[in-house]
């Protein structure tokens, strides 16, 4: 499932996706002879400082939900954009959506030159784009583009555009901050008499609404300053941090908390649940993969492999399909689908072998389910598989335990190559809805802990007296991490497989050879990921007068590049783990080591790391561990984590003194 | 070999329309897949194609414009996981409105024989729409694809009865193919081109680029083709666009009997259109007359007309106008003059405004038009137009032809942008064109000047200045950096990409630049260097050898190569770099001097120098030599190992006081 919201059907890959196509053709308008929207005219003239270093700035972002007696709803939106650099032309591409139930019902657009002239650009002036998502086959999403004239440093873009949403949504979404400032944001909600609204807010103080007329709600908030993480390593989603609002509407009285996430996860079982459905194929083959075995994680285990590694992920969603899978009955038969169908599957096969299994609805986008904002929004599914009362089994890492006491193994099927019993890693930490009838809940998604998520390079190398090295590593990875390597080697030929080495060991030798490479268990998700290779590096220790050069971390890199700025956003370390090196250089005969860099041993609460280097006879001996404690860390750890950061690079790049006897 | 050969038909293609309709119906397509055979279901790996995820088993097209129908028919063994995605078929763009898709079918077999018939329905998917302008593609996935399985589908292309469509039989792949077959039935009715001015269609033609032994068949029942055993298209970094000349042969109806008549005719209708344009109006010699000084020589002349032309927006790097918005704005885009007047135009129409202005100054200008090398490579043989991108200036000097970019905003008087080198294209000659060659730049033409003035301090910590000056390419590209953003974007640009090949722990900085604007000169860029530099022991502090690429990776590192090698242009870098030391800190070793050359193609010398209070050292890299056959890749790999390697050297320190030690 790729988006379960309409509300994300803006998200920002495919509008730099058309962006990219759009800004080559050049724009088209006719000047106008219509009047001139006021609101237009009264944004672009708002007096206001330009924010520094924007590319652009959001003059107005307003938008009025409007619902009918019967339910029927509909959204204008309006927004007013000064481009302020050139580069801040990307944002003069306006956008309107349509597809999963949702239908445009008029798009308009404006303009006025940096020379204040006025633009309207006319109807068949607009172009229509389909979606083409690397790896959808098909959505039937489908934009509404307009290129606006005057789009330089100084000029002003708008458009409005009216839209009829789909009758089964009951909550809408304010996003009012985003990657330029906002000057002006307004919100409007008018609703049939009686009906109520929640409006509950991520990344913001909740702001109150005025009620400018009879159940007529208004929010407005401005100078909202930009989301920019360029240039900000290890940053989360720029909507995970964004200031966002949801309102739930409804004609009946609306539930707070985890009554809303109940009966949000309620509504999504009466739309999955009937997918679900066993047939005696899928029964029969259940039967088959699980064979004799009658231990839970066995029988689970070969189910899911063989959702895993059968069902080709192949995306196609129309309509209501975006959040609803199709039937188990015809991925199984297709032997394809998305993700929401791989866990349709998993749970209907699951099922005919006696194992409750359910939906979870996540995003992978961490921290951009708010437990505290209930929601339908997220943009992926997953599987929660329910524990038999009493038993237990170490390899199952991911268990959540519900308010009412039920355990459930939380499990990514999509996911090809993180096994049963783990998460990968860019799921861990999220919230997520676990779909199970009434007693529907937010879930927090469980964190593997480091040991459970270790890589090791062991190797061993002969020094010879012209500075060359060669040798033999191994690569061994357990856990989640390994996921991603597993699924290259499992994926590409060998060719490939190689290219991959040698683009890795560029990043530590000038020249080299490659002479082999092998892996193991590559798709045996329950053994290590283990990657063997030799090779020789020509002048890999420098020459010094009667001295070799040698840098003991032979290869590898376990630093992140940090920089100076200062630190406003969160930082996300993207997993929790642990990274060892081992290796042993042999000095050549006629050396003795002379000098050795200092040990390093750091410790930042959330990160540990200690490396050394010894000499046991005429062997260099390197070893160094880095444990990851934590996923996320606040701002102000920032400069923990640059010294952190600072100790492994200056130990990375260290050398040990070999002198000629 | 590229071939030309006119057809005995006496039919046509481009973009066409009947003169006369005729209805067709619409031919039944056979049904029947072909049977695998044991060893096809066997397979488990393609000796012909080791690495490949999927090959063709059987490929074929067939074209039939009295019908007015292409077909496709594909059969292709998965060999991999990533070669499942094959079972994922999106149909190549077509136009809606005159196009549709028709009789899909499709089938699994496993490799046990089972076969999985695909029972689902193509989805029709929008690409594009505009007014009467629809791109549409279909899409469907295959069932059951398993690695070890054969999918199978076909389809039909089916067009309007008013229009011919000659297919473009592409036959290398991005996958191998064991065979394949095409086939074309052109049809026999008068036809008019769209693209050829409207001309009569004459005759139909193809070009093609075919292995040894390949030919295509003439016969009375239309064009044949049988091919086996080919490549897939290498896909490697630093290739040239080996697009242009894949294996393929490209079908087209034309009112040319000839590729020279072609280039000719074609030739004289741009010609007329460019002298049109560059008109050397009254109003542009009293702008010239302005601009230059009867006193001044032709290069002087040249110089201030060019230094003119480039003081104007090139939208091209800004925004395109519109018609409406040129119209609103009071202005129109009909010659140079009014480019000239309104001081905006794109890169085209500023080349022909300065081919205006000199003819204006009364000097002979020929305008040219080329295949952009970053895009493609002109296939003379192939008469189609449209293979050419962009115009450049000719003008004759004493004698001898000088070329001129000033479509290209701030490329320097007398270059071309490194695209528009060593590529051919259509010139303007006296009384007609001709097909011509652009010349190549040298290593002198593009040059990068280092200079590092440093200080370290004995805590380790780093102050100092940098200094670097481009000429040619790389200052045309930073220039235009900043034309497409703006400076503060540059400058932050320019320090990432300096910051990523520079030692650990140094930080560098934007300063300013000189010259952004100023093509005339060389553009230099001032940098603050600040950090940390080098590592310690107890009593040695290890220095970068070199310090702008100490961070630097290697060109080239694997081992196989398929493709030509295109570096784009030749280029010179000299560093010199100055760093004082801290009284504590003593040289006790400096890497040694080194050359490496790369005979007849490129060279890189570095000397060291260490004294009582300071570590410095020069380099210099010339590569003069940009395009290297798949033959010379080890050479040239290994020249850049080497060089990267000398650049990995290490200066050693030894500290005087053991109380101070390095970072």
């Amino acid at each position: 499932m790729r988006r379960l919201t309409m509300r994300r059907l803006g998200c920002s890959w495919l509008t730099r996706g058309i962006l990219a196509l759009l800004l080559l053709a050049a724009s088209s308008a006719r000047a106008s002879t219509l009047p001139f929207p006021d609101w237009v005219q009264q944004a672009a003239s708002a007096k206001m400082e330009n924010p520094a270093g924007a590319k652009a700035v959001v003059l107005l972002r307003d938008e009025l939900l409007t619902v009918q007696p019967d339910g029927q709803t509909r959204l204008r939106q309006r927004e007013v954009i000064k481009i302020l650099r050139p580069q801040g032309r990307d944002y003069a591409t306006l956008v309107a959506w349509s597809g999963m139930g949702r239908k445009v019902l008029s798009f308009h657009a404006w303009s006025i030159g940096p020379d204040g002239h006025q633009y309207t650009v006319k109807d068949d002036q607009v172009r229509e784009m389909g979606d083409n998502e690397r790896g959808m086959l098909y959505v039937d999403v489908r934009a509404k583009v307009a290129t606006p004239p005057g789009a330089d440093p100084g000029g002003v873009v708008a458009y409005e555009s009216e839209s009829q949403l789909p009758s089964y949504m009951t909550e809408g979404s304010w996003d009012f901050q985003t990657s330029i400032p906002v000057h002006r944001a307004v919100f409007e909600v008018d609703l049939p008499a009686g009906w109520k609204q929640r409006a509950l807010w991520h990344s913001h103080d909740p702001v109150q609404p005025q009620e400018i007329a009879p159940n007529h709600w208004h929010w407005e908030l401005g100078d909202i300053s930009a989301v920019d993480l360029e240039d900000v390593p290890l940053a989360p989603a720029e909507v995970a941090i964004a200031g966002r609002m949801v309102v739930h509407y409804s004609a009946n009285d609306i539930a707070q908390g985890d009554q809303l996430w109940a009966s949000i996860g309620n509504w999504y079982d009466g739309l999955g649940a009937p997918q679900t459905l066993v047939t005696s194929e899928i029964s029969t083959k259940a039967q088959e993969v699980v064979g004799k075995d009658s231990d839970f994680t066995a029988r689970t285990e070969k189910i899911a492999e063989f959702v895993q590694r059968e069902i080709r992920y192949v995306g196609i969603e129309i309509g209501i399909g975006g959040y609803q899978p199709h039937a188990a009955a015809a991925v199984f038969h297709n032997r394809y689908g998305d993700c929401k169908d791989k866990a349709t599957l998993l749970i209907a096969m699951l099922n005919s072998i006696g194992v409750h299994a359910t939906y979870v609805l996540v995003d992978t986008r961490r921290g951009f389910v708010d437990a505290a904002v209930p929601s339908i929004d997220g943009n992926h599914a997953i599987a929660a598989i329910e524990i038999p009362a009493g038993y237990n089994d170490a390899r199952l890492k991911t268990i959540v335990k519900t308010r009412n006491g039920q355990r459930f193994l939380i499990f990514d099927p999509t996911n090809q190559y993180v096994p049963l019993g783990l998460l990968p890693t860019y799921l861990q930490g999220s919230y997520g809805t676990l779909v199970n009838g009434t007693n529907s809940q937010v879930i927090e998604l469980p964190i593997v802990s480091p040991d459970a998520d270790v890589t090791k390079r062991i190797a061993t190398f002969e020094l010879n007296a012209d500075g060359t090295l060669q040798g033999s590593v191994t690569e061994e990875r357990v856990g989640a991490s390994s996921g991603r390597e597993r699924g290259y080697f499992a994926v590409n030929a060998d060719k490939e497989r190689r290219e991959y080495m040698e683009r890795r060991l560029r990043e530590d030798f000038s020249a080299f050879q490659l002479t082999t490479e092998s892996a193991e268990n590559v798709q045996n998700l329950e053994e290590k990921f283990v990657v063997k290779y030799q090779i020789s590096a020509p002048a890999y220790a420098k020459t010094a007068g009667n001295l070799l050069l040698v840098r003991p971390r032979v290869l590898g890199s376990d630093a992140e590049a940090l920089n100076d700025r200062p630190r406003k956003y969160p930082i996300d370390l993207e997993a929790e783990g642990t990274w060892r090196d081992s290796f042993a250089v042999t000095v050549p005969a006629g050396f003795t080591v002379d000098e050795l860099p200092d040990p390093t041993k750091i410790d930042v609460g959330f990160a540990t790391y200690r490396s050394e280097v010894k000499v046991d006879q005429n062997v260099l001996r390197y070893s160094r561990e880095l444990v990851v404690k934590e996923l996320a860390l606040k701002p102000d750890q920032y400069d923990a984590l640059k010294k952190l950061e600072s100790a492994i690079t200056a130990d990375e790049n260290s050398s040990a003194v070999l002198k000629k006897q | 070999m590229i071939v030309v050969r006119e057809a005995f038909l006496n039919v046509l293609r481009g973009s066409i329309f009947l003169l006369c309709s005729l209805l067709c119906a619409y031919p039944a397509i056979a049904a029947d897949f072909q049977q695998p055979t044991p060893e096809e279901l066997k397979m488990t790996s393609d000796p012909a194609a080791p690495d490949a995820a999927a090959v063709y088993l059987f490929r074929e097209e067939t074209s039939d414009d009295k019908l007015h129908i292409h077909t496709l028919y594909a059969r292709i063994k998965i060999l991999t996981e990533k070669g499942k995605e094959y079972g994922d078929v999106e149909i190549p763009p077509y136009e809606g409105r005159t196009f549709s898709i028709r009789a899909v079918q499709g089938r699994t077999i496993h490799s046990d024989g089972t076969v999985i018939p695909f029972t689902g329905k193509p989805i029709e998917k929008l690409l594009m729409k505009q007014g009467d302008v629809r791109e549409m593609t279909k899409v469907f996935s295959l069932p059951d694809v398993q690695v070890g399985s054969i999918i199978e589908y076909r389809y039909v292309l089916s067009y309007d009865d008013n229009i011919a469509s000659s297919p473009q039989w592409y036959v290398q792949q991005s996958l191998y193919v064991h065979k394949a077959h095409y086939h074309f039935v052109p049809t026999q009715r008068e036809l008019i081109s769209k693209s050829e001015h409207g001309n009569m269609v004459n005759g139909l033609l193809y070009a093609s680029v075919l292995p040894k032994g390949a030919q295509v068949r003439e016969g009375v029942d239309g064009y044949d083709l049988a091919v086996d055993n080919i490549p897939a298209e290498p896909d490697e970094e630093y290739m040239p666009p080996m697009q242009s000349i894949s294996y393929r042969v490209l079908f087209y109806y034309s009112s040319y009997r000839t590729g020279d008549e072609f280039w000719k005719e074609q030739g004289k209708y741009w010609s007329k259109s460019v002298d049109h344009f560059a008109q050397p109006s009254g109003k542009l010699q009293a702008a010239v007359q302005q601009i230059v000084a009867p006193t001044d020589t032709q290069e002087q002349k040249l110089r201030k007309i060019y230094a003119a032309v480039m003081q104007l927006e090139n939208t091209s790097f800004t925004r395109q106008h519109s018609a409406e918005e040129n119209k609103a704005e009071g202005l129109k885009v009909k010659t140079a003059e009014d480019i000239w007047e309104q001081k905006r135009g794109n890169d085209d129409e500023l080349t022909r405004l300065f081919i205006a202005m000199a003819r204006a100054a009364g000097m002979k200008a020929y305008a040219m038009i080329v295949t952009n090398r970053n895009q493609g490579l002109l296939v003379t043989s192939y008469m189609t137009w449209s293979q050419l991108d962009d115009e450049i200036a000719i003008v004759p000097v004493n004698g001898k032809d000088m070329f001129f970019d000033p479509g290209e905003r701030y490329c320097e008087f007398g270059k071309l942008h490194w695209k528009h080198t060593l590529t051919q294209g259509v010139r303007q000659i006296d009384g007609g064109t001709e097909i011509a060659q652009t010349a190549e730049l040298s290593y002198k033409d593009t040059q990068v000047n280092r200079f590092a003035q440093l200080k370290l301090a004995n805590d380790g910590k780093l102050e100092g200045q940098i200094r670097i000056t481009f000429t040619g390419s790389d200052a045309l590209r930073w220039r235009q950096v900043a034309l497409r953003t703006d400076v503060e974007q540059t400058k932050k640009d320019f320090e990432e990409e300096l910051q990523r090949s520079m030692p650990a722990g140094v930080v560098v900085k934007t300063n300013h630049f000189i010259g952004l604007t100023d093509s005339d000169h060389v553009l230099m860029a001032l940098v603050d260097a600040s950090g940390s530099l080098g590592t310690s022991t107890g009593k040695r502090v290890f220095l970068p050898g070199d310090f702008f690429d100490a961070n630097a990776k290697p060109l080239f590192v694997h081992a196989k190569r398929e493709a030509p090698v295109d570096l784009h242009f030749p280029y010179q870098v000299q560093d010199q770099v100055i760093l004082t030391l801290p009284v504590e800190f003593k040289v006790e070793s400096v890497p040694k001097d080194a050359e490496i050359p790369l005979p007849h193609f490129a060279d890189y010398v570095a000397k060291y120098k260490g004294s009582d209070t300071s570590y410095s050292y020069g380099r210099l890299m010339v590569v003069a030599n940009i395009l290297y056959h798949p033959d010379e890749y080890p050479q040239l790999k290994d020249f850049y190992a080497k060089t990267n390697a000398q650049d990995q050297q290490q200066a050693v320190l030894h500290v005087a006081d053991a109380t101070v030690k390095g970072q």
